[in-house]
């Protein structure tokens, strides 16, 4: 039994061969295609072994013969039912694999397809945002923006600078008829003077007449009483004169308290409204500079979202590779069938050579044209699975339906 | 603070010339810098190359020399300012009143 496996030392390293590729490439292509050179190994290697068989036992005694020729068929016709067996499993496997492919495939549609409509959702919201920001900056519409809250922050501004302005305007309008006023008084005090004059005067001149009454004697007596009169009048005039002057003066203090009051009003500091109008110049700068930020921040996230969308497209279109894998594992199934049912005839077959222990002739015969018929099955298995993995090729993103 | 005025010989350009500060302190002297001009068609020229500061009442005395001028058809200017005073005259958008440099 041994030696007889050692005879087929080729098909058994082949198998090995052949089983690391498959394994490493993982692709049910390379699966079929190594398994059917694991078959013509073992075919040739068994009709290379029969062979040589027949060769050395030609001559040999016929009961010999027959023995060896029985036991080359049963141990085909063993090797047969072992391939079968193997073929079966490989099946399976086959099977398994495509349902696997298609869980996966089921799973990974959906989603890509949330994602795609996700992605969707998130570019139309994007945009919202854009045509809001290109709003922002259109004075036109009835929205309340920032924009529109800076300019009127800067109008109120202005408005108070001019108003402050104007005060001090009509303060200083006021100040000036005070300065005038105060000239006026000044005016009124040295009239007073020369109505003091005019008073003192008067005095001098009731005081001479009051001498000159005196003076005459008994007929001045009369002129007495009137000189006495105008001197009372002078007096009083002089008094009257105080008093003026003192209104005046207290009038000329009064003007002076009141210029205080609107040097007050009048006066204002600048500097605050020049930082406030600075403030607000700046926050319209970094509005600006903000706005424009945003907004190509948002082109660009936009910009990403399409670069998503046709990047799950592609995925999606790809997954189509799903429909071939069906197909060739199907392909793959109906020749594996078809391999073991030869495989099964020629186990049969042998087993009764092997029993009626019939000529070597009959058993080379019978390997030879199973061997033949397994070929041509073997060449239509590689055509059809040649013109599957031509029409698998979705490199030019056209993805044919069968 | 001081005020100091120079007529052209036609009378027509009058350069006042404030040093210091121009505030409320100044309304008596300014007043008197322009008073005695009547020709018509004066130019006034504020020549502010050494005013330190400016307050509101300093803002209100120029729109009265404004004034002034406007009555006589003449005009004013102001001149030499500093980046400070300039910035106050724009806060009051007096650059778009006269000319201002």
């Amino acid at each position: 039994m041994l030696t007889n496996l050692i005879k087929f030392w080729p098909a058994i390293l082949t198998s090995i061969i052949m089983l690391i590729v498959f394994i490493v490439l993982h692709d049910v292509t390379y699966g079929v295609l190594s398994m059917l050179i694991m078959l013509l190994a073992w075919l040739f290697n068994a009709a290379y072994a029969l062979k040589q068989f027949s060769r050395s036992s030609t001559g040999g005694a016929e009961k010999a013969d027959g023995d060896a020729t029985t036991q080359v068929a049963r141990e085909v016709g063993q090797l047969s039912f072992l391939i079968g067996g193997e073929l079966s499993s490989l099946k399976e496997s086959v099977s398994q694999v495509q349902n696997l492919i298609s869980d996966a495939v089921g799973g990974l549609s959906s989603g890509f397809s949330t994602l795609s409509s996700e992605t969707r959702a998130q570019e139309q919201m994007v945009m919202g945002l854009i045509s809001n920001m290109s709003d922002m900056n259109d004075s036109d519409t009835d929205r309340f923006t920032i924009k529109q809250f800076a300019n009127e922050t800067d109008e109120i501004l202005n408005y108070f600078v001019g108003h402050i302005i104007n005060v001090s305007k009509e303060s200083m309008v006021m100040v000036h008829t005070i300065d005038d006023m105060v000239l006026n008084m000044n005016e009124i005090n040295s009239l007073l003077a020369d109505t003091k004059t005019i008073a003192d005067q008067t005095n001098l001149l009731a005081l001479n007449a009051a001498i000159e009454a005196a003076r005459a004697g008994e007929a001045g007596r009369g002129f007495a009483v009137v000189a006495s009169e105008v001197r009372e009048l002078s007096l009083r005039s002089n008094e009257f004169n105080d008093k003026i002057k003192n209104a005046v003066s207290r009038s000329v203090h009064d003007m002076d308290k009141a210029q205080k009051i609107i040097s007050e009003i009048a006066s204002k500091d600048m500097s605050v409204a020049i930082k406030s109008k600075e403030r607000v110049d700046e926050m319209m700068g970094n509005l600006n500079d903000m706005n424009g930020f945003v907004a190509a921040k948002l082109s660009e996230v936009s910009s990403i979202t399409s670069r998503i969308e046709s990047g799950v497209n592609l995925a999606v279109q790809s997954l189509q590779f799903e429909d071939i894998n069906r197909q060739l594992c199907e392909y793959i199934g109906v020749h594996l069938n078809q391999i073991k049912e030869h495989f099964d005839t020629m186990h049969n077959q042998l087993n009764q050579v092997g029993e009626d222990s019939s000529n070597t002739a009959e058993v080379i015969e019978l390997i030879t044209s199973t061997n033949q018929l397994l070929s041509q099955d073997l060449e239509k298995i590689n055509q059809n699975t040649r013109q599957t993995v031509q029409q698998g090729d979705m490199s030019e993103g056209e993805i044919e339906l069968f | 603070m001081s005020i100091t005025t120079e007529k052209s010989d036609d009378g027509k350009q009058v350069t006042i010339k404030i040093d210091g500060r121009f505030d409320f302190g100044s309304h008596h002297d300014f007043r008197d810098a322009y008073r005695g001009s009547s020709e018509s068609g004066t130019l006034f020229m504020l020549d502010m190359s050494n005013t330190e500061y400016m307050d509101s009442s300093a803002l209100g005395m120029i729109l009265l020399l404004k004034e002034h001028a406007g009555t006589l058809g003449g005009d004013i200017k102001i001149v030499n300012a500093s980046s400070e005073i300039k910035n106050i005259l724009e806060i009051a958008n007096f650059d778009k009143l006269f000319s201002v440099s």
